[in-house]
């Protein structure tokens, strides 16, 4: 924190690294929230594996959307086996237990990473904090100066 | 005094939100490339730990075409090395116009000393 009054380049300075902050925060809220919904895909992907193999194959009823609410009746075949993405439009069929570690592992890595960001979003809080402080002092400062104009 | 901006430093300053402009979008591609190539990465690397008869798709649109593990891993090492060049490519785009935008805020910043000094006079 500055003691001496700023210039008004300064505090121009100050108020665009304000900003600048501001917009990396909201950035990385916005990121940190699609990461939070792919930790919840997974999560729910695990679970159906899960409901499905405890599933008898013939005698489960399924049905697979079809968009706009509408659904089909389609017979369940190899439900100890997943389809999981792997990324860059590549899929692999693995077996359930492969999939759970797989999807699991990919949690666990999103969970790493949103903690990363966690940190990230709390520092560049803590800057625009600092700036937000500086600009109320840099205020009550010049107020003295301004009752003479 | 007079508050009208000389039509030079006009000049500069629109050249300058336009560099600006440019390289917000050399940032934004810049971000989705190396997206893509941790992507590509992270899938060669699933793709290794699978078994060797694992059974591989590919996804077109909304649909998934069993396709042949080898050719997959060749057609993921070249979009990886495309995307690398496209990255470096980026990159080498990036730094000029950084040097650009240096030059143009520098001719701004002395073309508004100079009006400056010659108000004072």
């Amino acid at each position: 924190m500055m003691d001496r009054q700023l210039t008004d380049q300064e505090l121009q300075g100050l108020m665009a690294r304000h900003d600048e902050y501001q917009a990396q925060a909201e950035a990385l809220a916005g990121q940190m929230e699609a990461i939070q919904i792919s930790i919840l895909e997974c999560e729910r992907a695990v679970s159906t594996i899960d409901a499905l193999e405890s599933e008898d194959e013939d005698s489960a009823t399924s049905l697979v959307p079809i968009g706009a609410g509408s659904f089909v009746h389609a017979r369940l075949v190899k439900s100890d086996r997943a389809i999981v993405s792997l990324g860059a439009s590549v899929s692999a069929e693995m077996s359930a237990d492969a999939a759970r570690g797989c999807l699991s592992d990919r949690k666990e890595k999103l969970i790493n990473i949103l903690g990363q960001m966690d940190k990230s979003l709390k520092e560049l809080a803590g800057r625009v904090r600092a700036i937000q402080a500086e600009a109320n002092k840099q205020m009550q400062l010049r107020q003295p100066d301004q009752a003479y104009m | 005094m007079t508050t009208e901006i000389p039509a030079q430093v006009q000049h500069q300053l629109a050249q300058l939100q336009q560099v600006q402009q440019q390289a917000q979008a050399l940032a934004t591609q810049k971000a989705q490339v190396t997206s893509s190539l941790n992507e590509i990465e992270m899938a060669l690397g699933e793709l290794e730990k699978l078994d060797s008869d694992a059974v591989i798709y590919k996804n077109v649109g909304q649909l998934l075409i069993k396709g042949e593990r080898d050719s997959i891993e060749v057609e993921l090492k070249e979009k990886k090395e495309t995307m690398e060049l496209r990255a470096k490519t980026l990159e080498r785009q990036e730094e000029r116009i950084r040097k650009r935008f240096q030059q143009l805020q520098e001719q701004l910043q002395s073309a508004i000393g100079g009006a400056g000094d010659s108000e004072v006079a």
